[in-house]
């Protein structure tokens, strides 16, 4: 019975499951393979591994934009994308996923100008003006959406994004006092300006992942 | 915390997004709540018993026991 069963059907939400981390492997690679690329092709040196960092981070948060973007945009094939019931769910969900869909690709935006961005003694493809004013203008508006989001969220989400801020600060907490420690003693070299703002970010998006799978919400549904 | 909120939105003949759309949350809300993911806010948890016309502590079983 047991070997009719294991040779049976696959269940749809296996399926499902499968699909998204496929796409998703799929498109980011791509993505990032087509960014690389591009960038290269400029002769802008991508050898600083805190640019590298801080592009893989900025990739990320525009891929996961994208596809909630696509899922509100057409929520019928965006429903197997997205890790929902069905198609109804995003448009009931719409409010709050759009609020979060545009911050999480401004945010991507930002780390990517950061990482394209000149410094003072060295040129990159973005002028370290621009990369300034759209850091301030992009960090202005992810705050404001993020007060309005909190009013649009159920208790749910906002008890994941507590729950997760909590994590992502004990974490942040320990890793960089360890690590300044270690670097005020000379065992380690200091992280640049750069590395800490994608570290700070990357601990924080890690954090809510792992309160969202917690909490149940990554559960293929 | 168990809970039988599943048992009960099934007896009235519910679905979890009419359930949600009548408690004012979001379906990841009560999936969360009935797969004992989440514990709902003490508003939530009685506006589910008011729903369901039931005790709050017959849909939420505490099994914790005073210390002798």
């Amino acid at each position: 019975m047991s070997e009719f069963s294991a040779a049976g059907p696959v269940p749809a939400k296996t399926r499902k499951l499968v699909l998204q981390v496929a796409i998703g492997a799929i498109v980011g690679g791509a993505a990032s393979f087509g960014v690389l690329e591009a960038i290269e092709g400029t002769g802008f040196n991508l050898d600083d591994p805190s640019r590298v960092a801080a592009l893989g981070i900025g990739l990320v948060f525009v891929l996961m934009g994208t596809l909630v973007a696509f899922g509100l945009a057409l929520p019928g094939p965006g429903a197997r994308l997205l890790n929902v019931e069905d198609a109804d769910e995003l448009r009931e969900q719409r409010r709050p996923l759009v609020r979060s869909a545009a911050s999480i690709l401004l945010i991507g935006v930002m780390m990517i100008a950061l990482a394209l961005a000149g410094g003072p003694e060295s040129t990159g493809l973005i002028s370290r003006e621009a990369a300034a004013i759209a850091f301030a203008a992009i960090a202005v508006i992810t705050t404001l959406v993020s007060f309005g989001a909190h009013k649009d969220n159920d208790e749910l989400m906002r008890s994941i994004a507590r729950e997760g801020s909590a994590w992502g600060f004990y974490a942040s907490l320990a890793i960089f006092t360890t690590w300044g420690a270690l670097a005020h003693l000379g065992y380690v070299a200091w992280i640049t300006p750069l590395g800490m703002v994608s570290a700070l970010l990357a601990i924080m998006l890690a954090a809510i992942f792992i309160v969202c799978g917690v909490r149940g919400v990554l559960t293929p549904r | 915390m168990e809970n039988r909120v599943k048992t009960c939105r099934e007896g009235m003949g519910w679905s979890q997004g009419e359930l949600a759309r009548r408690l004012g949350v979001s379906r990841q809300t009560v999936n969360a709540v009935e797969t004992d993911k989440y514990d709902p806010s003490l508003p939530l948890a009685l506006r589910m018993a008011k729903l369901f016309a039931v005790p709050v502590d017959s849909l939420f079983i505490d099994h914790w026991e005073q210390p002798s």
